[in-house]
């Protein structure tokens, strides 16, 4: 009936941004980034790594409505860096620890196929 | 201020257990959301082929047209391919329509019953493309999927259109049957308090527990713990320590930087395949989220920003 198309969910409307920020006006080193079309895999993954960062404040994500595909993270950090600077040292941290997984995972594949 | 703020994870894997459709394997040095978005990248977002549109020419069979369709939608279809083709909505060959070779392959079945009666089974089913067949084509020890049965005289006449597909679009696209994991049990046995048992009691806890793990060495008759990786915490042993009167034998705790993971796939992917692909589109997902530039820099180093890049402001 009136349920919202599924391609929805995952397809990226020509002319979006996929991720915007957005400064907060009150605080200062404070700011708030939206995925579009993203979920509760990235949004997880993203504030935990977020928090290992040892001059991040405060950092937290939430999906606003099931509805809206959208993913809020809201970052504060220490005057020594910056919500961008904090996200960025996330995303490229969780590319190497991927990397690094998929090394790993390939090498111990070949070593148990040949121990087969 | 690069270098100061986290160090990524090195996580390792071992692999435990490997079929082609089952795999078994633990990831170490990593976090619990780490886990849950390997996983649900598993399930949901691992392109896969599926049967998404009919065209059905003569069905003289005891089934519905929208039944057979059904049953067909749920035929898993060998999904090593996914690469070379594309997605049917924006394939550029045939303007999203989704008939074209470049984003979809035809299955034709026809079959005819002539005699008493005729199992269809997704053997019958002839692909335009030798890479993209029902997964059980190729195993001769298989009948392979049974789709419908006819008596003598039916006839049904089809060609199926399978196109790639995410599995957050449709649960026919989802490559996997199960995918769990578990935080890694530790066990501590209090060796001085286990000391305090004689064998029979020793025994006789060790068989409380439901699943085999605890093990009674037979050189030095200590209690141990000799697959962790299979053990599934119950608290069955506490219980059993406390019914016994010893309460404190044994603590249980989980390892937050340690998980078993169980991946069964239903046949369109192996499973090894399934866990690379999960990693290669986790990484692609954070490469699409990256374009994030620095405008805001810190008050240090403010008269060395050469950039003025604007970003979205929203209200």
């Amino acid at each position: 009936m009136n349920a919202p198309d599924r391609y929805e969910r995952f397809v990226l409307p020509e002319g979006t941004k996929k991720v915007s920020y957005e400064k907060d006006t009150r605080l200062s080193e404070t700011g708030r980034f939206t995925l579009e079309k993203e979920d509760h895999t990235l949004g997880n993954v993203l504030r935990m790594q977020v928090h290992r960062d040892p001059n991040v404040l405060f950092a937290g994500y939430k999906v606003s409505h099931p509805l809206q595909n959208k993913v809020e993270l809201r970052i504060q950090t220490t005057i020594q860096s910056s919500p961008v600077q904090a996200y960025n040292q996330a995303i490229n941290d969780l590319d190497k620890e991927l990397d690094h997984m998929k090394n790993a995972f390939e090498a111990e594949m070949a070593r148990f196929t040949k121990d087969q | 201020m690069e270098g100061d703020s986290s160090d990524p994870h090195m996580p390792r894997g071992r692999i435990l257990k490997t079929r082609d459709r089952f795999m078994k394997f633990e990831l170490q040095g990593t976090t619990i959301n780490f886990a849950q978005a390997l996983s649900r990248i598993m399930t949901a977002e691992v392109p896969t082929i599926a049967v998404d549109y009919v065209v059905i020419e003569e069905n003289t069979s005891n089934f519905s047209d929208s039944f057979l369709a059904g049953r067909l939608r749920d035929i898993p279809l060998t999904s090593r391919r996914t690469t070379s083709l594309c997605y049917s909505s924006d394939c550029p060959n045939c303007n999203g329509k989704g008939h074209c070779p470049l984003c979809s392959v035809k299955l034709r079945l026809n079959v005819k019953c002539k005699g008493k009666s005729l199992h269809v089974t997704s053997k019958d089913l002839s692909s335009s493309d030798p890479a993209v067949v029902p997964f059980d084509f190729q195993d001769t020890a298989s009948r392979g999927t049974e789709i419908l049965k006819l008596r003598r005289g039916q006839e049904v006449d089809l060609t199926a259109i399978a196109r790639k597909g995410l599995g957050k679009d449709d649960s026919k696209w989802v490559p996997t049957k199960v995918v769990t994991y578990f935080a890694l049990a530790k066990v501590r046995i209090n060796e001085e308090m286990m000391e305090t048992l004689t064998l029979e009691q020793k025994k006789e806890w060790v068989d409380s527990c439901h699943s085999p793990e605890f093990e009674i060495d037979p050189c030095t008759q200590k209690v141990v713990l000799s697959h962790p990786e299979e053990y599934v915490d119950d608290e069955e042993v506490i219980r059993k320590a406390e019914a016994m009167g010893k309460p404190g034998l044994v603590e249980l705790y989980r390892r937050n930087d340690t998980f078993v993971f169980t991946v069964k796939t239903k046949g369109s992917l192996k499973a090894s395949d399934l866990v690379m692909k999960a990693m290669d589109i986790l990484k692609q997902r954070l490469r699409l989220a990256n374009p994030v530039e620095d405008n805001d820099t810190p008050d240090q180093s403010a008269g060395s920003a050469s950039h003025t890049q604007d970003f979205d402001e929203v209200d």
